[in-house]
């Protein structure tokens, strides 16, 4: 090892570069851009499509404010350090130190004050939002909302109606009461900015007015097992006047005479069709269900025969009901409920079986 | 001392390769034993990540099943968190802090081998979760899903209890060493910025993983013996788990970033031939950070039913700790400002650490407003972020660490040229693989989804095409490490002119470390004042470019 | 630049500074109260949960009887210490092997009371309330059980003579995680038993 004494001291006869007059032009160039920047950011806001929901309207225009001034910081901090890596580079041979510039008080205090202080603001912002997007609305309608491995489930009280839709009037005030069937979800509607957990041990609550008519999709937000990137729904955003068709449909649908077992077989299972959610994830023109997760079973009583060789269509069916995963659709996830055995009972399943078979 | 054997099996030092497969209580055996063991790892969750990344190229799902893919995650996860990170940073912690406070060994040599040999059962078992099946409620292990998991869920909780006593022995041994071995004359605020980082790190690991270790035992019983802790049927409360769970894995994102700050004070000293600006509001600003990491754990939970009321203190406290961190940036920034930089590989590592890291601390900021988090929490604009921490972070802080203490550790230079390739395309990579996902993530894109709505496909297929470029980033990094070992030019005690007592000593150092301990005057960082503890040696071209 | 060398073994601390094993177990035990911090929040959040009557089923005078045991025991520790400091390798030897035997005591107890309860049909799975109760007393117990296993260790070190009064730092520090032990007891006893 050398020992010779080649000094680690700088140079100090020239001035160091440190405060140099390019120096000081760069950073007010720097930080001139930093707030041309952040203030265009701020305005633009690329990063989204607009909100469809009045909570969205307002968390975005604090995304907004954060982004410009985030923005600012993001253009400092890169501005500084490109500048350093073009300016400072060592010239080929110096070999000497730089100025031995341990700190500087006065930077210091206003590289802690300012962001101290700017995230003061942000913070007092975001306590004014959060308080406006949650805050009790007058005549909030209240929907309450069933979330189960893997489907969603919203049921409207007043009119007694269980839809695997949400559907909700332009402008209206909606209080979502939610809860879940097994583990924890978590109700997503990216186009309003608005989430909230779905536990299974307590009711938790949300608020949403649709302020753009249009159908949005609702996203499970929570890991909740092998089918929670199929478990989805949507929200659909009526004039008053569509929704208050569409809740009357449903309504009417579901006052009207439920069918006795026997009397009308048929209309039995497509009533249980429904009523256990099948068209959460079934397309079946007949019940009238749209479904996208699952199979589609128009026609499913033709096609039961043959799925499984040596498998007559009755027992496909019922095994396909009780034991979903043993004979999985080529392209579609093991996702289906494995529970139907312990909620439905034998003439259910059995009425549900018969149902399905007479779909040709 | 000379180099024998304590016992049978007890070896301390290395002199072939084969010692490094013993249980050798040489701080610098157990440092590499460490850091190969976890860069295995490394490589094992990025396959894991390129797995994921495939699936991911298109919508539909394509290779795997929905729970093949929860696995897939979870486990990769897991192995990045346990196994590379937490374990690499404290395995060059290991190989270097002794060196650098003037100690011969860490205060407890046999613990610190324990220490590294509980890692052995402990990846053991994650990997026989893996291959049993059933961890795959992710990393977060939320219940009750994780309640109701197949049996490797259990296999997974267990390992992680093999893990946790590790890093538990290793803080321990990282504290008692740091505060009464370093050598006289090294008072605390002339101690090496490394040391206080790992100081901060090894206060939060004694106080947060044990609560992690009772979560995760109380998970295992309840699996086991349906105690009910977690399960609302029986009376429990899911939000426990959320609650105890994060007190530690909040303080843990800290554990695995404030030595990579530590090591970043380091560097870019050495590289701009300045002292490190702001030395004492630096040392500080990582205690801040290790206090006020244990006040921000529920905005993780902003959206989980949680009081509303109490979501705005931790809202504050979220946005308080930018404060600290901002400081070091200011502060590494200040640094480099009218030095001259000499542009190694671990000094552009470096400096785009602090790009990278800025980016990922901005997107904090967003996800600490509860109103933004709303819309975002649980989305890919998370999995953005925290991948511009860890890995724009952490992982290239490792790497300025790695190529500046090579050639300590095997006396052997590594090739600038291979180290430029691997930086530029990690770099790359890296970027066109975590900023789209900024972008699915608040456009709608929930996470630890193997399916995805349509619309997200092109930039899902972008991020996938960059996940490629980024994982063939290592090759050139293996390359370089292993071939330098035969081909490296020979280093010298001290090839980059460093202040800090590792480099007085030679190329890789003697077995016991120091003849007779130093005495220090003065903090590692004087360059360009006059007086040093120790001349430098004359520049020459190793370590210039 | 050779001034005030002094060379020093790897387990020396530097002038004043704490003894590198005391400030060892220190540190450690910070992480087995951040441990039972977390059992027993558990613990009270599963009794803040269940009936009033969720306890009736536990025997407070036999639990205070363990508390006076382990006590004791805590007692003979300190004696130990006090012991070894005069010099008095024989006192050492006697009272690490009179609170060998009063943990032993404490296990066994603990252990005829577990099965008493679970006969009783107070069974983990049983009840939330029970679950815990288990889970934080089994902690205890076990921590207990590993410092009978430290004293196994230490009474043939004893025995022997090996400890003196200049250097006997591991049952100082053996003491400090036995006290620990004790307080945690106390700690279970009071919200387990007594609230």
């Amino acid at each position: 090892m050398s020992h010779e004494a080649t000094p680690n001291e700088a140079d100090h006869s020239a001035p160091a570069p440190v405060f140099d007059a390019t120096s000081k032009a760069a950073s007010f160039l720097i930080a001139a851009i930093a707030v041309i920047a952040g203030l265009v950011m701020g305005w633009v806001n690329p990063f989204m499509s607009k909100s469809a929901s009045s909570q969205g309207t307002m968390i975005d225009t604090l995304f907004s404010i954060v982004l410009g001034i985030t923005t600012v910081v993001f253009v400092i901090v890169q501005g500084f350090l490109i500048y350093s890596i073009v300016r400072f580079g060592r010239q080929p041979g110096d070999d000497e130190d730089g100025p031995p510039i341990r700190g500087n008080t006065k930077l210091e205090i206003i590289w802690t004050a300012v962001p101290a202080i700017t995230i003061v603001i942000i913070g007092l912002l975001s306590y004014r939002v959060l308080a406006d997007i949650e805050r009790p609305q007058p005549g909030e309608r209240l929907i309450e909302v069933k979330a189960f491995q893997y489907a969603w489930q919203f049921y409207y009280p007043e009119a007694d109606v269980t839809a695997t839709e949400l559907h909700v009037a332009l402008d209206e005030p909606v209080l979502l009461k939610m809860r879940s069937n097994d583990v924890i979800h978590s109700f997503w509607v990216p186009a309003f900015r608005i989430k909230k957990d779905v536990m299974p041990d307590r009711v938790t609550e949300a608020r949403i007015t649709g302020t753009e008519l249009g159908t949005y999709p609702i996203v499970c937000a929570e890991l909740c097992g092998a089918g929670h990137a199929v478990m989805r729904s949507q929200v659909v955003v009526q004039s008053d006047a569509d929704f208050k068709a569409w809740l009357a449909t449903a309504a009417a649908a579901k006052k009207a005479p439920q069918p006795a077992a026997t009397a009308d077989p048929i209309a039995y299972g497509r009533q249980l069709f429904t009523q256990y959610a099948c068209d959460a994830c079934h397309t079946l023109d007949d019940a009238n269900a749209h479904g996208q997760i699952g199979p589609n079973l128009n026609g499913i009583g033709s096609r039961a025969a043959n799925r499984v060789s040596g498998q007559p269509a009755e027992a496909y069916l019922r095994t396909s009901i009780l034991k979903p995963g043993e004979y999985i659709v080529e392209g579609y996830p093991d996702a289906m409920p494995k529970d139907y055995g312990l909620r439905m009972s034998d003439a259910e399943v059995h009425a549900l079986v018969t149902y399905l078979l007479g779909q040709k | 001392m000379t180099d024998t054997q304590h016992r049978a099996f007890i070896r301390h030092g290395a002199t072939s390769w084969r010692d490094y497969f013993t249980f050798n209580t040489d701080h610098k055996v157990i440092g590499v034993q460490y850091l190969v063991t976890s860069f295995a790892f490394f490589l094992f969750g990025g396959v894991l990540a390129e797995l994921i990344r495939a699936e991911l190229a298109q919508p539909g799902t394509q290779f795997v099943s929905g729970s093949q893919y929860n696995q897939l995650f979870t486990i990769h996860g897991t192995v990045m968190i346990f196994l590379w990170i937490i374990p690499g940073f404290a395995g060059l912690a290991n190989y270097v802090i002794p060196l650098m406070i003037g100690a011969n060994d860490m205060a407890f040599p046999k613990l610190n081998a324990f220490a590294f040999w509980l890692l052995i059962p402990g990846a053991a078992l994650l990997l026989l979760s893996f291959a049993v099946g059933g961890a795959e409620s992710g990393w977060t292990a939320y219940a009750p899903l994780s309640l109701q998991t197949p049996v490797g869920q259990t296999i997974w909780a267990i390992s992680l209890q093999f893990i946790g006593f590790s890093t538990i022995f290793g803080a321990l041994n990282f504290l008692v060493t740091i505060f009464n071995m370093r050598a006289p004359g090294m008072t605390l605020m002339r101690m090496p910025l490394f040391a206080w980082s790992m100081v901060a790190t090894s206060i939060i690991i004694i106080l947060g993983t044990p609560v992690l270790s009772g979560a995760l035992a109380m998970l295992a019983i309840e699996r086991i013996l349906h105690t009910g802790f977690y399960a609302p049927s029986a009376g429990g409360d899911p939000l426990m788990w959320q609650n105890l769970f994060w007190f530690y894995s909040h303080p843990a994102v800290y554990i695995m970033i404030l030595p990579g700050f530590g090591l970043i004070s380091e560097v870019l000293p050495v590289f701009s031939r300045k002292p490190i600006f702001g030395y004492k509001l630096i040392a500080l600003s990582s205690m801040a950070i290790a206090i006020f990491g244990f006040l921000v754990w529920a905005h993780h939970m902003f959206t989980s039913g949680m009081d509303p009321l109490l979501r705005v203190p931790f809202m504050i406290t979220s946005m308080i700790i930018a404060v600290p961190t901002g400081v070091k940036i200011f502060s590494w920034l200040a640094t480099i400002w009218g030095g001259k930089l000499r542009f190694t590989t671990s000094n552009i590592f470096a400096l785009a650490f602090i790009s990278m890291f800025v980016i990922g601390g901005l997107s904090g900021i967003f996800l600490a407003s509860v109103p933004i988090d709303i819309h975002v929490q649980d989305t890919y604009f998370v999995v953005a972020h925290l991948h511009y921490v860890l890995f724009g972070g952490s992982v290239m802080a490792m790497y300025a660490g790695l190529y500046y203490w090579y050639p300590k550790i095997t006396g052997r230079l590594m090739s600038e040229r291979l180290g430029k390739l691997h930086f530029w395309m990690t770099f790359i990579g890296f970027n066109i693989t975590f900023m789209p996902l900024h972008v699915v993530g608040l456009e709608g894109m929930p996470r630890r989804v193997a399916d995805y709505a349509p619309e997200f496909g092109r930039l899902n297929l972008v991020a996938t095409l960059g996940s490629f470029l980024l994982a063939a980033s290592t090759l050139p990094f293996l390359y370089n490490a292993i071939g330098s070992l035969v081909r490296g030019k020979a280093a010298g005690p001290n090839p980059w002119r460093a202040l800090g007592l590792e480099w007085t000593v030679s190329s890789p150092p003697p077995i016991h470390n120091f003849p007779a301990p130093p005495v220090v005057t003065r903090d590692p960082y004087g360059y360009g004042e006059r007086v040093a503890d120790y001349p430098l040696p004359a520049p020459s071209a190793p370590g210039g470019n | 630049m050779s001034e005030n060398v002094t060379v020093r073994g790897q387990s020396e601390p530097v002038g004043r500074r704490l003894d590198n094993r005391k400030l060892g177990m220190w540190i450690f035990l910070a992480t087995e109260v951040m441990l039972f911090s977390s059992l027993i929040g558990a613990f009270l959040q599963a009794k803040a949960h269940s009936p009033a009557t969720a306890n009736d089923a536990l025997n407070i005078p036999v639990a205070a009887i363990n508390t006076f045991v382990l006590i004791v025991s805590s007692t003979a520790v300190v004696m130990a210490l006090s012991s070894i400091e005069d010099g008095n390798k024989t006192g050492l030897r006697n009272f690490l092997i009179l609170t060998l035997l009063l943990g032993a005591t404490f296990l066994s107890i603990q252990i005829i009371e577990f099965a008493h309860l679970l006969r009783e049909g107070f069974t983990p799975s049983g009840s939330l309330f029970a679950g815990a109760f288990y889970t934080v007393t089994g902690f205890h117990g076990f921590h207990v059980f590993i410092g009978l296993l430290i004293l196994l260790w230490l009474i043939p070190q004893a025995i022997k003579g090996r400890l003196t009064s200049a250097e006997h730092m591991r049952v100082e520090v053996f003491g400090l995680y036995w006290h620990f032990v004790d307080v945690v007891w106390i700690v279970l006893f009071t919200i387990i038993y007594l609230l």
